[in-house]
């Protein structure tokens, strides 16, 4: 290897709220290799691809092309200089053909050189892929669609590829296809950078990696010669600051839902979910716990009543409540008054009515109590709750949730942007629901509140269940593998304490 | 001596303040509509026409007399209908443009009783409102099952329903509606018992007005006092939250639209019964887009909607005055009535370009 044909040079990020997403981080990209991004979520990947990709500029250092200074501003800056970035969710015109999608991106010479279905098939067997040009996108299978996206991106005769996340949605079988098609790019001299969290599949393909935490560079090197338990420490940390257990270990009672053999199908940059057991008992806390994207959302849909497996059974109890990830369009409705927010459900199981009509006092009252209670800061409870603090917001929704009583309370990153003490509260409102015989289940990526709140946690990865630990047995060194490694099916770990 | 003043001025300034602090968005639509006025004068003067007098003949000609106030009123009453119903669908969700088509079938809906039964007496009139709200209700409800089945976008929809309305009434008043013999574009004549009845002799004002304003006061008790209102409002603004809370959204999209065009499906009845006492083509003349302008000026606010409404009668009555006294065009009425509304998105969007925007999602 020679020189780098692409250097990030002591890479800066910092978000207009504040957040510092990277912090001097320095990735060389050689031609001719398959690099590896590796990192949890929030450690900064897709900041660093966005940045490359010239989606954001960053606040520090700056990007080498070839040993020059290059900036850019957009995406096209990227592509004039043969950056070409594979989405996660792919931007492809679904009922155009295959040939019309990389005409669309095609300039100049490009497009001349892709004129006829025979100059498209030359094309794409220059890197191995056998597709009919005139394949309608939307009848092609996802692993498929992926590689027209990475056609797309060479399109324009790129030298760097990036590619975000490419194997989360497809099938372990499926993987090996893709980095035949990643090798033959490769050989022909491209840098193709990929991001990841899964250490055997970087294993098994990758040439170099770069491990990133919490916006900095922890490790990097050439994978002849690395070590996959050193990998994992490397991405999720050696001893994560563990604050103190929230609430005793508690054993669960009498099953209240139950997913057995539950799968649903890929899609939109989600693995889905292959065949998920799942039993959830009365009064604990079940942690689910995985990087994001790896089928938490289809999960939270099945618990939410949403969805319905397309394989496998789900038995819900009478009512499961909600505390959606997405508090402003799930969670709440922001220009309603707290009060309405909080007692939203129950207006509409036909309470606080007189004559006919909302009694506006007995709602008001009610929700003073209930705000008190929560210790909801908010001027009244008329303020629209657009006006109160993330925080605050959040409150509403646990309150709300709360009080419906539910047999089955699902919460879903349930302290993602809140501060610290914001979050304690959260995870000590859920710890007392549990105490009280709630079945609490918490999906979430923050491995740390998980171990401190949850009785046992199941580790989802791939949208398969990859194992499960409980009491002592939580611990990150266990979870960790989990999360990032390749499990063979039928050979989840388990671990008990 | 001094003391007292400066309390005096500290309380005034605390009440210039307090005027300030009404809401932006309110702020901007009385900039918007003295705007237009301002413009509206300036025209009157490049005709030639002394302002003072102008304004004299107008101000007598929507407020002067009884005659004035009930011509305002009237001019006021469909207008206010159509914003009523304009604003139930928008603010839950449904971006209805469809009111002039609604208000069209509304009329023909109240001609049918009559044309089916004949003259069945005290019977007749609420048949024929009840006709007029259904027929609206039904046009309406058509994009929203289009859009919940189909995914059809109910801008386009309900927008091009208005011609097939307006040509279907075209074809009725041409067709089967029109009496033998009759070359007029026009339906017979009501039996005065099948009609709104007048408020006062020797006016225009009909029930019809005091309708509007009690459907204008259960338009505003259903969205702020019942949970039904509740749930409209939140499924507009949040879909995703009334859909966590295990509410259909589908539902909500068709009942708020059927509501929305039985009222504008009032609209057309009360002209039919309470103006007009047949049916006649062009009898609109873009009542149902003007409607649709008061809902945004009134920040889609049923009470707003009141004011403003009143605002567009006033407008319409005394250009009348304007006409016939000191011949100035009666095509200021819709330059007075379009004005504002250009003002308001003007305004709006150089607000909004700045950063500050003038409009939430919804309250």
């Amino acid at each position: 290897m020679s020189a780098p044909i692409i250097k990030c040079d002591h890479v800066s990020k910092r978000y207009p709220n504040g957040f510092l997403a990277l912090e001097n981080v320095t990735v060389d990209l050689y031609p001719g290799e398959i690099h590896a991004l590796l990192g949890e979520n929030g450690a900064g990947k897709s900041t660093l691809m966005n940045i490359l990709y010239g989606v954001h500029e960053p606040t520090g250092g700056g990007l080498l092309l070839n040993g020059r200074e290059v900036r850019h501003t957009r995406p096209g800056d990227a592509i004039a200089n043969g950056i070409g970035m594979v989405h996660q969710h792919f931007k492809l015109v679904m009922p155009f053909t295959v040939a019309e999608n990389l005409a669309l991106v095609a300039k100049g010479a490009a497009r001349a050189r892709l004129r006829r279905h025979a100059d498209v098939r030359t094309f794409m067997a220059e890197f191995g892929i056998e597709l009919d040009p005139g394949a309608v996108l939307g009848d092609l299978p996802l692993a498929l669609q992926q590689r027209v996206e990475i056609l797309k991106a060479l399109v324009n005769e790129s030298r760097i590829l990036l590619l975000d996340e490419p194997s989360t949605i497809l099938a372990p079988s499926e993987v090996g296809a893709l980095y035949d098609t990643l090798r033959r790019i490769r050989d022909r001299g491209t840098a193709v950078a990929v991001v990841t969290h899964n250490v055997d599949e970087v294993l098994a393909n990758a040439d170099r990696y770069t491990v990133l935490r919490r916006g900095r560079t922890v490790g990097t090197g050439h994978i002849a010669g690395a070590d996959a338990d050193a990998l994992v420490e490397l991405i999720v940390g050696r001893s994560v600051a563990t604050g103190s257990r929230i609430g005793p270990y508690r054993t669960g009672g009498e099953p209240r839902l139950v997913l057995a053999g539950v799968s649903i199908r890929p899609g939109r940059g989600s693995p889905g979910l292959s065949n998920v057991d799942l039993e959830l008992r009365a009064g604990e806390v079940v942690g689910v716990a995985g990087v994001e994207g790896n089928g938490q959302t289809e999960l939270f849909e099945l618990l939410a009543g949403q969805r319905l497996p397309d394989q496998g059974r789900i038995t819900l109890p009478k009512a499961v409540a909600l505390v959606p990830q997405d508090r402003h369009h799930e969670g709440l409705s922001l220009d309603l008054p707290v009060s309405q927010n909080l007692l939203y459900s129950e207006i509409m199981r036909r309470r606080y009515r007189r004559a006919g009509l909302l009694d506006h006092a007995a709602i008001g009252n009610r929700a003073e109590a209930m705000i008190e209670a929560a210790d909801i800061r908010t001027r009244s409870h008329a303020t629209p709750a657009r006006a109160l603090s993330g925080g605050n917001q959040q409150k509403i929704v646990l309150a709300r949730a709360m009080a419906e009583d539910a047999p089955v309370i699902a919460v879903y990153q349930p302290t993602r942007g809140l501060d610290v003490a914001a979050a304690e509260a959260v995870l000590a409102r859920l710890a007392e629901a549990a105490d009280r015989g709630t079945t609490v289940v918490m999906i979430s990526s923050n491995i740390e509140e998980l171990i401190r709140v949850s009785d046992r946690i199941v580790v989802l990865n791939g949208g398969r269940v990859t194992g499960e630990v409980s009491g002592a047995g939580m611990v990150i060194e266990k979870i960790g593998p989990l999360m990032t490694r390749a499990v063979a099916p039928g050979k989840e770990g388990v671990a008990h304490g | 001596m001094a003391e007292p003043m400066a309390d005096q001025m500290g309380a005034a300034l605390g009440l210039i303040r307090r005027a300030l602090s009404v809401p932006l968005s309110m702020r901007v639509t009385l900039a918007a509509f003295a705007g237009s006025l301002v413009i509206g004068l300036m025209l009157i003067g490049l005709l030639g026409v002394p302002l003072g007098a102008a304004a004299r003949v107008a101000a007598a000609g929507a407020f002067g007399d009884m005659r004035a106030i009930s011509d305002t009123l009237v001019f006021m009453t469909p207008r206010l209908l159509v914003a009523l119903g304009a604003l139930v669908a928008i603010r839950g969700g449904m971006f209805n443009l469809g009111g002039e088509g609604q208000l069209q079938m509304g009329a023909i809906g109240a001609m049918l009783p009559f044309l089916a039964f004949g003259d069945i007496g005290v019977a007749l009139l609420p048949l024929a409102i009840l006709s007029g709200a259904i027929c609206g209700g039904i046009w309406a409800t058509i994009p929203a099952l289009l859009k919940l089945w189909r995914g059809a976008d109910e801008v386009i929809v309900t927008l091009l329903m208005n011609f097939i309305a307006i040509f279907f009434l075209k074809y009725l008043v041409q067709g089967p509606m029109q009496p033998v013999g009759s070359n007029f574009n026009m339906s017979a004549q009501l039996p005065s018992a099948g009609t709104l009845p007048l408020l006062i002799e020797g006016t225009r004002l009909h029930l019809g007005v005091v309708l509007a304003l009690v459907v204008a006061f259960g338009v505003w008790v259903m969205l702020q006092h019942t949970a039904f209102g509740l749930a409209l409002r939140a499924s507009g603004a949040s879909p995703g939250f009334v859909r966590l809370q295990g509410q259909s959204a589908g539902r909500m999209i068709v009942s708020s639209m059927a509501i929305s065009g039985m009222i504008g499906g009032l609209a057309g009845a009360f002209e039919v019964l309470g103006v007009q006492y047949r049916l006649i083509d062009g009898f609109s003349a873009g009542l149902g887009f003007e409607g649709l302008a008061v809902a945004f000026l009134a920040g889609l606010e049923p009470m707003g909607a009141v004011v403003v409404s009143l605002y567009f009668g006033a407008i319409n009555s005394a250009t009348l005055s304007l006409q016939s006294q000191l011949s100035i065009p009666s095509a200021l009425a819709e330059i007075l009535s379009g004005l504002p509304i250009i003002l308001l998105a003007v305004i709006s969007g150089v607000l909004l370009a700045k950063g500050r925007p003038v409009w939430t999602s919804t309250r």
